[in-house]
């Protein structure tokens, strides 16, 4: 049975991959795309998911979500990793299609109300649209299969030494959703920097030789640009694709129950995911969190994907 | 009682004994046309305070929609659901618990209709989408469904004349060292709201509290023999009795605040004096539910009017003649 998902996003280089990847996929049921103010502001983000559905011929329904975090006034981009696209790199043709009407938050509510229990969520940018629709509508949190979300890190974080990007941008929500009492599984930073996008990695796919790989190179090479301006390393880390990787292939990652609290509080440390690896807590876990990625069969899955689109 | 022109309102309530008498009052101003009532989870679950809500409005034979908004504050849980069952010290008297809401509102009829499918702040949305007249929000309970409504649409703020919320204290606190129970349940709400400009009138408990009922315009609502007088009678002697057995017998008297908040949409002068101040909303620490108003020589933008302190002998008589038939 197919699995179903809805991917809620931030295009994004490392998103547009998710898409890729999520979007023909004989085991997964996309049922939407929902689409959030992260990477870039909401305008540029919804206009790059069009982009790459219209770009890979997918005919999944776009959801505009929330333009900026939950409570905090200041939304925080990140241009200087994606570009003053949010997705800069591959050149589209003009943009033919549209977005749903429907916001995201209530194609949420109204998917979730609808299904069975059987929908996985699985957020890759802030946990904006989720939180928002988890508060207004509480009754559909139970029928929440699954979150399997990027974010978060137990180690080091990237854009703050404490926080990694999409819970520190909106830690609020992060908080509602760590809160929630469904089931988290957490890809964070420290098994997607394992995931280096190094040129061999990119040969491999270019020799694939269709619109997918060429979309996946011309995105990888800027991504790595950047990556190599502001981190250092030679191989942009793919973190959003992990999440649809692991719905694919549950052995892709090693993970481990913990207590896992978002510091909403604090100054320095804002955003922080505190994941109690030793439970010095010991409270009760409420996430899986990823601690080791099978990096080989990570790239066989981007290949396998690609393929796909032959 | 000075006449203004008919002003649109919408409530936001979370009823309450309180909300109750501020529903009565929005109902029999003449100034005022009531558009909807929203409700909002606070002093009761939200179940409870919009099947209240409906309750009252059939008791005074009127037929306005009634839109049930949010359940839980918009981030942070403190007192789960607020039904108070964690924390709340019961307080019983001759083997009789006392309360300052109670679950259900007696001596009003079960309700015959439903609130309306919609969800508050979807409501609030098409409402003010469409609206091409002025309209004034009247809050008297936490802030949620208005702090996720600015959220999704914050230019909608520029469609409200004035929003008028009864929360707060500057001087006065209630639910913990810094906060006021509306605020202090939900003040991420109260902060989004401050962020669309929308400049509010605080009605905090420095007003709610120099304006607070005795027993003797108890006696005198009671005087009036009307449902709106007796029933406001009723439940400002149960808040009494409440309150003097909770807090010592020189305690006889209470705060109506979410009538004033209303009182105050019908003539402002019921009010006293009404600072323009800059203030932000303490979210964390013990800051937490705080209005912070900037004492600094030189503050940060004027973003709020509050009010501290009320004309006590003018809202009683507000009330005597709003209730009067």
């Amino acid at each position: 049975m197919k699995r179903k998902i809805i991917l809620d996003c931030d295009p994004g280089h490392d998103d547009a991959i998710a898409i890729m990847l999520a979007g023909k996929n004989p085991a997964i049921d996309l049922l939407g795309i929902t689409i959030v103010a992260g990477n870039q502001t909401l305008d540029k983000t919804v206009k790059n998911a069009l982009n790459v559905c219209q770009y890979l011929d997918l005919d999944i329904p776009v959801y505009r979500g929330c333009d900026r975090p939950m409570v905090r006034e200041k939304q925080v981009i990140s241009s200087e990793i994606h570009g003053e696209t949010g997705l800069d790199g591959p050149v589209f043709e003009p943009l033919e299609r549209e977005e749903e009407e429907e916001h995201a938050v209530e194609f949420i509510i109204r998917t979730l109300r609808e299904s069975d229990g059987d929908i996985t969520l699985v957020p890759t940018g802030p946990l904006t649209n989720i939180a928002m629709a988890m508060r207004l509508a509480p009754d559909i949190v139970p029928k929440i299969q699954e979150i399997v979300l990027m974010g978060g890190c137990y180690q080091l974080g990237n854009v703050t030494p404490a926080a990694e990007f999409n819970i520190f941008v909106d830690a609020e929500a992060a908080h509602v959703v760590f809160t929630s009492g469904r089931p988290v599984t957490m890809v964070g930073l420290d098994v997607t920097r394992k995931v280096l996008c190094y040129p061999e990695v990119i040969e491999r796919m270019a020799a694939i030789e269709n619109r997918a790989s060429s979309l996946f190179c011309d995105l990888m090479i800027f991504f790595n640009k950047t990556q190599k301006e502001v981190f250092g390393w030679d191989g942009a880390p793919l973190h959003d694709p992990v999440t649809i990787g692991s719905l694919l292939h549950p052995e892709l990652l090693v993970t481990k129950p913990m207590y896992t609290e978002i510091d909403i509080r604090g100054v320095q440390s804002y955003g922080r995911t505190n994941c109690d690896y030793f439970n010095v807590t010991g409270k009760e876990p409420n996430s899986n969190v990823a601690i080791d990625i099978d990096v080989e069969l990570f790239w066989d899955i981007i290949e396998e994907a690609i393929r796909n689109y032959n | 009682m000075e006449k203004m022109k008919t002003r649109k309102v919408i409530l936001d309530v979370d009823t309450g004994s309180d909300d109750a008498i501020a529903i009565m009052c929005a109902i029999k101003a003449e100034s005022i046309q009531l558009e909807a009532i929203c409700t909002v989870w606070g002093n009761l679950t939200v179940d409870k305070t919009t099947l209240n809500t409906l309750g009252l409005c059939e008791a005074m034979g009127v037929e306005i929609p009634v839109y049930a908004g949010c359940n839980r504050p918009m981030v942070k849980d403190r007192s789960k659901y607020r039904d108070l069952e964690d924390s709340y010290e019961p307080l019983i008297i001759d083997g009789k618990e006392l309360k300052i809401h109670y679950d259900r509102l007696e001596g009003i009829p079960e309700p015959s209709r439903k609130e309306e499918d919609r969800h508050a702040v979807r409501f609030y949305y098409d409402y003010l989408i469409e609206a091409t007249e002025p309209v004034t929000i009247i809050a008297t309970g936490p802030l949620t469904n208005l702090g996720f409504l600015f959220r999704l649409a914050p230019q909608l703020a520029e469609k409200v004349e004035q929003l008028i919320i009864m929360g707060g204290g500057v001087h006065i606190t209630n639910c913990s060292p810094a906060g006021e129970a509306n605020i202090w349940h939900d003040p991420e709400a109260l902060q989004i709201i401050l962020d669309t400009g929308i400049h509010p009138l605080l009605v905090p408990l420095d007003a709610t509290h120099a304006a607070a009922l005795n027993l003797d315009d108890c006696a005198r609502l009671e005087s009036l023999d009307t449902f709106a007088a007796r029933f406001t009678a009723k439940l400002a002697r149960q808040r009494i009795e409440y309150e003097s057995a909770r807090f010592g017998e020189y305690h006889s008297f209470s705060a109506i605040h979410d009538a004033l908040a209303v009182c105050a949409s019908i003539d402002e002068s019921v009010l006293e004096d009404v600072q323009e101040l800059a203030c932000r909303v303490g979210l964390s620490g013990s800051a937490d539910g705080d209005i912070l108003i900037d004492r600094r020589e030189v503050p940060e933008e004027v973003n709020v009017s509050i009010a501290l302190s009320a004309n006590k002998e003018k809202f009683v008589a507000m009330l005597c003649e709003l209730f009067a038939n």
